[in-house]
């Protein structure tokens, strides 16, 4: 089999370097002559990298070897593209990022290069943070906006949710292979990703993700977007490490405010004090970066409420609010309260959530 | 010389003919007793013996011998005192042969000669009185049980002595009157009322829903939110029995002992709480004598499970095959029992392990993957088998201390319910069911149509809100009561939003 440039990237990549190394050797050689000089065991080569390292390159230089490897990884439906692909997003091609040689991906692969917000945070979130990271992802998919995230659980996993279910677009950037997506709760989420969205990894199809993965693929989740929303982060965050490559990387950092009580919040309130912007509506990410209103495509059809649901909407407006209240405040029986709730919910304008609680889940026009 | 008696035998709560013959013949005195009798039966022959002394008359001193047939069925209780000892009064010529006839006789002696109450009476007079017999004797303690089966002349007597009397001619010993079933009751009965819950207005209408169609309810709440609370006042808004419910659960609880004397009754819905610790033969019965379990107490009530997920979930399981069929068929190597087992099941339960996930008031502590693995431990075809689950929030101090708000009494609510029940029964009169918790699938098609508006709401629901398959039979169901508590013949539009309303479970935000 004739080796092409893709495919010796793909070698590249599954040799055991991490990005760091494969991207030093790249300055100097190109993959060409990197496979020549590993098949030649070239003493220059060794001195820059080291025995053990090239012997090991080597053992998986095989031609037949490396093909079977691409066989299975076809199989699985995984496809990947180098740096060198005209599809590789320039903003991960930056030096800064550290960008992986390749990028193994399954979904829809033209999302790389659409306008990308990252949307991370704790994995054990609290009611608000899921509420903030719902809200946030769901506005965003509005906006023709990508949502990335890592798909952890919690504010990751929420954010990916809520963008799909506003029929918007979400990228997954995994700390392991794709076939070792995890953690199992999100499998269900994966495979809804997968199909309306873009779930990408830099590790080869059956690496399972260590300690240091999963804090190395946070470069990419910054790295694939123009600005990185913290939603929630405690005090020692792996979503820190997140805004810090965003810092690094020349990205906007931007923080949603919590309760100065609350543990949960206190690295984005930091962040926040370390010169992040403030957060309150995905409004503010659009006017830092010029968003031209008119030019979005919002789908906003006109919604008529009749006098009652007005009175509940309304009610609803100033805060959040339970079935029991809202019949109360309203003079509405309980039954008609429900009733006209449900109405609500059905426009999509209010949202049910635990304990009968309803809140406002889109501003009328 | 040889005297046949009649008596009865239990089988479950159905009962069976037992014939007690007795001989007595030459011999070495003593009494041998066959029949497949258990321990209890076989101590009857010092009982017995005592209370013939005692009463002033003879024991006969030759070789007696007792058998109870059909002699392959084996016997339990102690029903058969009494009729042994009439045997032997009546092979001895004491009292007179020919008055037996088509006498059944039941009951325990005392060494004094005095007649003991027995457990399950109830299925033992109806048996004899569809057996077609025209008299039956019983013990005075049990008269409560027998004062509402007419069509059988009835004698609880206090001892022997009235025994002998009423086996002599023109003695007049008369029957017992029999008085109308006299069922449900105010009030005052129950120590619980929804007049003292404060706020909860939704999960009282909830639990008002539940208890008129007959619907299981699963509660979910925070400690400390009332969930406990709402359940116990459940018994004072049930819908009266009917008189066929009243005697098949009396029959149930006589069975069990359970019946007390003085009520002879079971006037109200069963509430039976058994703690989570509870064995699954407590729940379902079994042991040596096929006793009733706690599924089959609750015939025709309510089957409180508090802390639902306490239970292991081998005892939960055990819960499927009564809530689908009504009934619970305790099998034993002796011998095979079905009991009716047709209860509403009321289950609470925290909805995090920490207790407060969603509360307003609390921050929970739980991961996401702890919850999940939390409400894994419900089972899907458990959570099936359940129409209705609310969340119950902890109630403010405001809504605690404020005097003003007098909340609905239970018997105001359970006006409604009971006008929304009997709406059922005549419905469903042809059917063989009598509350809209039963309906089946081939059913729904019949009595629970929607119009055009609701269909295209209850398709629309189901798209935006994720509801799973199941929801929809329940939520069709429940809509159907609620539209009966309304006095509406049809469902309407508001039917279905309130019912769609008690899918918390449903909803994606416990994901």
């Amino acid at each position: 089999m004739e080796l092409t440039e893709k495919t010796l990237y793909y070698w590249l990549s599954v040799c055991g370097m991490g990005a760091g190394r494969q991207n030093k050797l790249l300055d100097i050689y190109s993959v060409e002559e990197i496979y020549d000089r590993v098949q030649r065991f070239d003493s220059e080569l060794i001195r820059f990298l080291d025995e053990k390292t090239v012997r090991k390159m080597q053992r998986f230089s095989d031609a037949s070897y490396i093909e079977k490897k691409l066989d299975s990884l076809y199989d699985n439906g995984i496809s990947f593209i180098t740096i060198k692909d005209e599809k590789y997003p320039e903003k991960l091609a930056q030096r800064e990022v550290c960008p992986p040689s390749v990028l193994f991906y399954k979904g829809n692969i033209d999302l790389l290069n659409s306008s990308c917000v990252a949307v991370v945070g704790t994995r054990t979130c609290s009611r608000y943070g899921k509420e903030c990271a719902e809200r946030i992802a769901s506005e965003l998919a509005e906006y023709s906006i990508t949502v990335v995230s890592g798909m952890a659980t919690g504010i990751d996993a929420y954010s990916h949710q809520a963008a799909l279910d506003a029929g918007g677009n979400t990228i997954a950037v995994l700390g392991s292979g794709i076939n070792k997506a995890g953690p199992v709760q999100n499998l269900g989420l994966f495979s809804r990703i997968v199909e309306k969205g873009l779930v990408v990894s830099e590790y080869d199809a059956d690496y399972v993700g260590t300690k240091y993965s999963f804090p190395e693929r946070n470069r990419i989740i910054s790295g694939l977007s123009d600005a990185v929303i913290v939603v929630e982060a405690a005090k020692k965050s792996g979503a820190l490490i997140t805004a810090d490559r965003a810092v690094e990387q020349n990205r906007e950092v931007f923080a949603v405010p919590g309760n100065i009580t609350s543990g949960k919040s206190e690295g984005t309130n930091n962040l926040i004090k370390n010169g992040a912007r403030l957060l309150t509506g995905v409004k503010d990410v659009l006017t830092f970066f010029n968003f031209r209103q008119t030019e979005i495509i919002k789908n906003n059809t006109v919604v008529a409420l009749d006098i009652y649901e007005e009175k509940i909407y309304s009610l609803l407006q100033n805060a959040e609010s339970d079935v029991n209240e809202l019949s109360e405040k309203s003079g509405f029986t309980l039954q008609e309260t429900v009733e006209i709730l449900f109405s609500l919910e059905m426009k999509n304008l209010i949202k049910r959530e635990h304990n009968n609680t309803y809140t406002i889940a889109r501003a009328l026009n | 010389m040889l005297a046949i008696v009649k008596s009865c035998g239990l089988h479950g709560i159905d009962g069976f003919e037992v014939q007690v013959e007795v001989d007595i013949n030459q011999g070495l005195p003593g009494m041998e007793m066959v029949g497949l009798a258990d321990t209890a039966i076989k101590e009857s022959r010092e009982r017995v013996r005592s209370a013939v002394r005692n009463s002033g008359l003879m024991f006969s001193p030759k070789k007696i011998t007792v058998n109870l047939a059909p002699a392959d069925i084996k016997k339990v209780g102690s029903y058969y005192d009494l009729p042994i000892a009439v045997g032997i009064l009546a092979a001895t010529a004491q009292v007179d042969y020919k008055q037996i006839g088509d006498t059944v006789f039941i009951g325990e002696l005392s060494l004094d000669g005095k007649l003991r109450g027995i457990k399950g009476l109830l299925p033992l007079i109806i048996f004899a009185k569809n057996k077609g017999y025209k008299r039956i004797v019983i013990p005075y303690d049990n008269k409560k049980e027998a004062e509402y089966i007419s069509g059988i002349d009835t004698y609880a007597l206090k001892d022997l002595e009235e025994v002998v009397r009423f086996l002599t001619p023109e003695s007049g010993v008369q029957p017992m009157v029999k008085t109308e079933m006299e069922l449900g009751g105010d009030s005052a009965k129950y120590r619980q009322d929804f007049k003292y819950v404060k706020g909860q207005a939704f999960a009282k209408r909830a639990m008002e829903i539940a208890a008129a169609g007959g619907h299981n309810i699963l509660l979910i709440g925070p400690p400390g939110g009332g969930k406990t609370m709402l359940a116990k006042c459940l018994p004072s808004i049930l819908p009266d029995l009917t008189v066929d419910e009243a005697l098949e659960t009396t029959k149930i609880h006589s069975v069990a002992g359970l019946l007390n004397y003085d009520e002879g009754l079971v006037r109200l819905r069963p509430f039976r709480t058994p703690h989570h610790t509870a064995s699954r033969l407590a729940l379902t019965g079994g042991g040596p004598s096929s006793r009733p379990g706690e599924v089959s107490l609750a015939h025709n009530g309510v089957l409180f499970l508090d802390e639902l997920l306490e239970y292991p979930r081998s005892t939960l399981e055990i819960l499927r095959q009564p809530l689908e069929d009504h009934s619970i068929t305790v099998a034993r190597v002796s011998r095979t029992v079905s009991y009716p087992a047709n209860f509403m099941l009321v289950a609470s339960m925290n909805p995090c392990p920490c207790g407060f996930f969603g509360s307003k008031t609390h921050e929970c502590t739980c991961t996401p993957a702890q919850i999940a693995k939390y409400h894994a431990k419900l089972s899907g075809p458990l959570l099936d088998r359940i129409d209705l689950h609310i969340e119950i929030d902890n109630v403010t101090y405001e809504e605690l201390s404020d005097v003003s708000s007098e909340s609905e009494s239970s018997d105001a609510i359970k006006r409604r319910v009971n006008a929304a029940r009997k709406i059922q029964q005549e419905r469903y009169s042809n059917e063989g069911f009598s509350s809209n918790a039963a309906i089946d699938q081939k059913m729904l098609a019949k009595y629970c149509t929607l119009d055009k508006k609701s269909e295209l709401a209850l398709k629309m629901a189901f798209e935006k809100l994720g509801l799973s398959a199941r929801a929809h039979s329940r939520i069709l169901k429940v809509a159907r009561t609620i539209a009966d508590l309304d006095g509406s013949e049809n469902i309407g539009f508001s039917h279905l939003s309130e019912a769609i309303g008690y899918r918390s479970l449903d909803r994606s935000y416990w994901k």
